[in-house]
């Protein structure tokens, strides 16, 4: 499940190519075989070496002493020598052909890796999807690049560390770069005849960049993602004065070719080729909110017999303005659907009368149910214990259900207990007392307010699925979103493992009933009954949220748990009305870009896909839940894939758990 | 160590069956505070509590309130990560909540570890110790017996309502991981398996920490 981004046909295809390529390019520098205890000076768990491109397979990265040299170091943590692994080659990648090869077996193992400083010329961190990438440039011609990942960690850290230990200065053309001190000792001297003496570069540096683009475009099928992630560092990448800009933008040109692999390689260098991939968002509209539904419109709605003209209408000012309170007992009938818009007073009487009736039918049974029948039912059993434990705790703070004996208490647990009859497969599960409470406050009246709540979990019920299915994609899919409203920040929480969006679980398992106060959720819940502006608004809104708390998160750079408790402590601090402005602004953002949008984003507000599922070829296969199959680049499919990443990240137990639903 | 203060901030989780009063323990330990109307945990909770241990000792102790509706089992262990002990919760009114123990136990040991391999230190609490007490926390040398054989390093009856035994019970929780930290780090010379058979093995021969409360 872990690679479901990429089926296994696919992968293993792109691994034989990638094991071609690695004999196209690659040299190596191996660990000697000395024996010499080195002392270590900074170190970095969980760091990927780029070429391994698997998640698989991270390392610790650390800057040595070994005498008087200082080393950059990589081990693999552990391999685990399967199929998966074959194309753990490593390579410090060069411009120009190898003289070595490696066989299968020997890349089968992730050997450490040992870079002596003196003969690294500059290093530079970027920002990408999968993390922040490290990459150094070492000295010479050769102008050879070796990049690794830090997946779960920051690099930042690692860079000050090294900033520490290392003579380097920070570029004045690009802040990210920073180049290193040459210490020309006799050492330094001895390396580079050492390095000359293997042949590892036959020819200078542009003929062999051009050299191996005219392989690249004579074979270009043999290229992999990796190599290609390797030769776009090598070229596009310029760490200081570079005089190959030609050289790049002919490898961009051949690149744009091939598009269906380069949208792998993203991030900020690579704009040209990364804004196919991530729609830019045109900036803001702003929105004001409207006043609420008044007594007036809608009596001026009311046809003569009670039906309810103007739905569209009145759904539109109850989208911007919610209803005005007076009118709620009446207007929610029709947005939960207890009552339909077009029914007659006439209707909705006699429809009212059976209603009530079948309601105290259903009561009956579970009143009527003797002691000796429970004891032998242990199914009713427990849910009546779980709704007795949970309706003594329900909102016991607002009057309307405060203090000992109170007969609202009783009406919520009548309620509850019914619904159970009426649902007994669903049952009762933990949030539906929250979902209940506001309704039966303002309905007062058991029956009505069952019937509401019979609406309400019509819409919810997912919610609350035994597996849960129904809260994943919504967090899922709130990921999704913000990928695309947000990257930089869903990069951030990727970073900080909570890709998963469980931070977010509370708001959406009882629709944001434990962070408002009653009167705002009433607001906030009529304005998700519209169904306006689009399907999964409440999507929106939580977007609309972290849009606001981002900054915060970032200025104090919280990890998982400070992000969760942030999240947690939010209650009863978010502004309701310029919340849901923002919401809108973000669906808004997202209309006017809507034909760039990715399938997965438009099938989640409710347009149609722009590539439906043909769901016949096998290469296609399984890209994710919307059918989105027509762009499988690692690139699209990584809104999926990096939250799989951020899981990743966690304890081992996580991915048997959560990946099945992904 | 003479006048530096060590500071450990330690992950603690408190699970069990639903409304067995996880929040209310917390809330007693932390804000020294009850009360009857504390609302269900969805998700997760956090709660923080300082205890100056020694002179020469702070301890942080992040108390993880986890619900407890089995539903959102699959959601809610994400939290157990890196968790260094544990509270089960169970309520002594109703003896389902008890038999559900050697559940939460077992999820507890299989989603999270110590460094070594073995399981993080757990105590029992029998909670709502100040009413009518069902099943076998009705005698005490029975539950001495269950706790030894489920590894739990102890057992408490609480009352959050009355305040008993919580503050013990966690003293002999912080006890235990503290033991654990001093047998993991002070052990670098010697035998690397003796560190993974040492808890298991105070966890089992000594008696349990906690007695249980005579209320």
């Amino acid at each position: 499940m872990f690679r479901r981004s990429m089926p296994n046909a696919r992968r293993n295809r792109r691994m034989n190519r990638s094991n071609q390529l690695s004999k196209a390019v690659e040299t190596v520098e191996t660990m000697e075989e000395s024996g010499e205890q080195g002392t270590e000076l900074v170190s970095h768990h969980g760091v990927i070496l780029k070429s391994h491109k698997s998640y698989d397979c991270a390392g610790t990265l650390s800057l040595m002493q070994y005498g008087r040299n200082k080393y950059i170091e990589w081990k693999a943590a552990e391999v685990n020598v399967d199929s998966d692994t074959q194309d753990h080659e490593w390579a410090v990648v060069s411009t120009g052909r190898s003289s070595r090869h490696r066989s299968n077996s020997e890349c089968a193992r992730a050997e450490p890796l040992r870079l002596n400083t003196v003969n690294l010329k500059s290093f530079r961190v970027s920002r990408h999807r999968y993390g922040q990438h490290l990459t150094f440039a070492q000295r010479g011609e050769s102008r050879s690049f070796i990049t690794f990942i830090f997946h779960q960690g920051n690099a930042d850290v690692f860079v000050k560390s090294l900033l520490g230990q290392l003579k380097a200065y920070r570029s004045r053309r690009d802040r990210n770069l920073y180049d290193l001190a040459e210490e020309d000792s006799q050492e330094t001297q001895e390396l580079r005849r050492s390095f000359a003496e293997l042949n590892l570069f036959p020819e200078t540096a542009p003929y062999g960049v051009w050299n191996f683009i005219g392989q690249f475009r004579q074979r270009p099928y043999e290229a992999t993602m990796g190599a290609f992630s390797k030769i776009t560092d090598a070229l596009l990448y310029k760490p200081a004065e570079n005089d190959d800009s030609s050289v790049a933008e002919l490898l961009n040109n051949s690149l744009m070719e091939e598009d269906a692999v380069i949208a792998n390689v993203s991030g900020e260098e690579y704009e040209v080729i990364g804004s196919k991939a991530t729609p830019i968002l045109p900036s803001r509209p702003p929105v004001t909110r409207g006043a609420p539904l008044s007594v007036e419109r809608w009596a001026q709605a009311t046809a003569e017999d009670g039906r309810v003209t103007d739905v569209t209408a009145i759904k539109k000012i109850i989208f911007h303005g919610g209803v005005n309170p007076s009118l709620r007992y009446e207007v929610w009938k029709f947005l939960l659907g207890y009552y339909s818009w077009n029914s007659t007073y006439a209707e909705r009487m006699c429809l009212r009368k059976s209603k009530v009736e079948e309601y105290y039918q259903m009561k009956q049974q579970w009143k009527s149910m003797t002691p000796g029948q429970e004891e032998r039912f242990s199914d009713f059993r427990d849910r009546k214990s779980l709704i007795d434990k949970d309706v003594k705790r329900t909102d016991r703070v607002l009057s309307f259900y405060a203090g000992d004996d109170n007969p609202n208490v009783d009406l919520l647990n009548s309620i509850l207990m019914t619904y159970v009859m009426y649902n007994f497969d669903l049952g009762y599960v933990q949030g539906m007392s929250d979902l209940l409470s506001p309704l039966l406050q303002l309905m007062s009246n058991e029956a009505d307010a069952f019937w509401c709540f019979v609406g309400f979990m019509d819409r919810t019920c997912t919610n609350f699925d035994m597996d849960q299915a129904g809260m994943k994609l919504q967090l899922t899919q709130l990921h999704t979103l913000l990928s695309i409203l947000d990257p930089q920040f869903t990069h951030y929480l990727d970073q900080h493992e909570s890709g998963n969006m469980f931070f977010c679980f509370r708001w959406l398992l009882v629709l944001f009933k434990r962070e408002f106060t009653q009167e705002n959720i009433m607001r906030l819940w009529e304005v998700f009954w519209s169904d306006l502006p689009c399907p999964n608004f409440h999507l929106l809104f939580c977007a609309a949220i972290l849009d606001s708390e981002k900054e915060t998160l970032y200025a104090n750079n919280s990890g998982f748990t400070e992000i969760l408790k942030h999240v947690n402590d939010l209650s009863l601090k978010i502004d309701l009305d310029s919340t849901l402005s923002k919401a809108e602004g973000l669906y808004l953002q997202l209309m006017n870009i809507e034909s760039e949008l990715p399938d997965s984003v438009r099938t989640i507000i409710g347009l149609e896909p722009l590539n439906p599922v043909d769901g016949d070829s096998e290469n296609d296969s399984i890209e994710d839940d919307d059918g989105d199959c027509s762009n499988h680049t690692e690139h699209d499919s990584s809104i999926e894939t990096v939250s799989l990443g951020a899981l990743g990240g966690e304890v081992a137990f996580e991915r048997g758990i959560n990946f099945q639903y992904m | 160590m003479s006048g530096e203060k060590r500071e450990h901030l330690y992950k603690i989780l408190v699970i069990g069956e639903l409304g067995t009063g996880k929040t209310s323990i917390i809330k007693r330990y932390v804000h020294q505070f009850f009360s009857q109307h504390y609302r269900a945990t969805i998700g997760v909770d956090f709660a923080l509590k300082v205890l100056n241990w020694d002179p020469a000792t702070i301890i942080r102790l992040q108390l993880w309130d986890i619900a407890g509706q089995e539903r959102f089992g699959n959601m809610t262990r994400v939290y157990y990560k890196e968790a260094v002990g544990a509270f089960i919760v169970f309520d002594v009114t109703r003896a389902s909540t008890f038999d559900a123990v050697v559940k939460w136990k077992q999820d507890l040991d299989s989603k999270v570890q110590m460094a070594d391999g073995s399981p993080i230190p757990c105590v029992l609490l029998a909670n709502k110790c100040d009413q009518q007490k069902e099943g076998l926390v009705n005698n005490p040398p029975k539950m001495d017996e269950y706790c030894k054989e489920k590894g739990f390093t102890g057992w408490f009856e609480t009352s959050a309502k009355e305040n008993v035994n919580i503050e013990e019970a966690a003293r002999a929780l912080v006890s235990k991981i503290l033991l654990n930290d001093k047998l993991l780090h002070g052990n670098d010379t010697k035998d690397p398996t003796k560190i993974a058979l040492d808890p298991n093995g105070k966890a089992n021969g000594e008696p349990p920490n906690g007695k249980s409360c005579a209320c």
